[in-house]
């Protein structure tokens, strides 16, 4: 699954991922029935002002660590870090699209420190999460 | 002082959080897989680590740990805002975590209060899996 090498270069794009988030992953991701919020709960999302349930922060998280897993494979379980910033908010059903960049190639030691900036993106194509990440490679 | 009474005023630099542990089930990935459309053998079948190993994000964010953030968690405006993680060496499906946790700190900026906690998770052989850091907002 690895698949960052040293030659990979600057300006290369990870392979990203893309998911139509629907109101039932939303609420299974939640935790409903057992949990309701507005993350999981209609009415209650609709009270706080939302159209709809207000999917979690960390839905967008998990789609930008998985591309990250895919990209550095064993390299990130091990020396992987990842900041993430919640920039907007998502309702379902939503398109999210995780994509990623590499922006810089460090030598670190005997091995090189490879910088990403990735983001999740709407069907719109706007950011709703943004993310720089980096592992040892 | 009952943690569900505290507000963001009581906040102490410094202070540490209710550690709490869970255990990293085949069903637990199952399900999150699932819920979020995501699918990687590396979960389910095998991985470079000798067995399958859960994602990465599995536990979503220890330090988002809801009590854990009483003092935020009943504001009408609570909204997480970053979270930064450091993993440290995978985990393996079945073992059960630790995870500890401190607030690190607090501020206000633009007109909202501000807070961060930092939570470490080691499995049950000791072996440290991820850092990381939540800061939430009020």
């Amino acid at each position: 699954m690895t698949t960052a090498t040293r030659d990979i270069e600057v300006g290369y794009e990870l392979p990203s991922l893309s998911v139509l988030f629907t109101l039932d992953m939303c609420r299974a991701y939640s935790g409903w029935p057992d949990i309701k919020n507005f993350h999981t709960d209609l009415e209650l999302a609709r009270k706080k002002g939302f159209p709809s349930v207000l999917v979690e922060a960390s839905v967008s998280g998990a789609y930008i660590n998985e591309i990250l897993t895919r990209f550095f494979g064993t390299n990130w379980f091990r020396s992987g870090k990842l900041k993430l910033a919640f920039i907007g908010a998502v309702h379902p059903p939503q398109r999210l699209t995780a994509k990623g960049v590499v922006r810089e190639k460090i030598q670190e030691g005997s091995r090189v420190k490879f910088v990403v900036e990735a983001w999740v993106e709407n069907e719109k194509g706007d950011k709703v999460t943004v993310a720089t990440a980096s592992a040892l490679v | 002082m009952n943690p569900e009474d505290m507000t963001w005023e009581d906040i102490e630099i410094g202070s540490e959080c209710e550690d709490f542990e869970y255990c990293v089930t085949e069903e637990m990935v199952r399900k999150y897989l699932t819920a979020l459309g995501i699918e990687n053998p590396w979960y389910t079948k095998d991985s470079p680590f000798e067995g399958p190993i859960a994602p990465a994000l599995v536990g979503r964010s220890d330090a988002a740990r809801p009590d854990w953030w009483y003092p935020f968690t009943t504001h009408p405006g609570f909204l997480q805002a970053k979270t930064e993680f450091e993993f440290i060496n995978p985990l393996k499906i079945g073992k059960k975590i630790k995870v500890k946790g401190r607030w690190v700190e607090k501020y206000e900026k633009r007109g909202r209060k501000w807070a961060s906690i930092e939570s470490i998770a080691v499995d049950e052989d000791g072996l440290e899996i991820v850092r990381c850091k939540i800061t939430h907002t009020v």
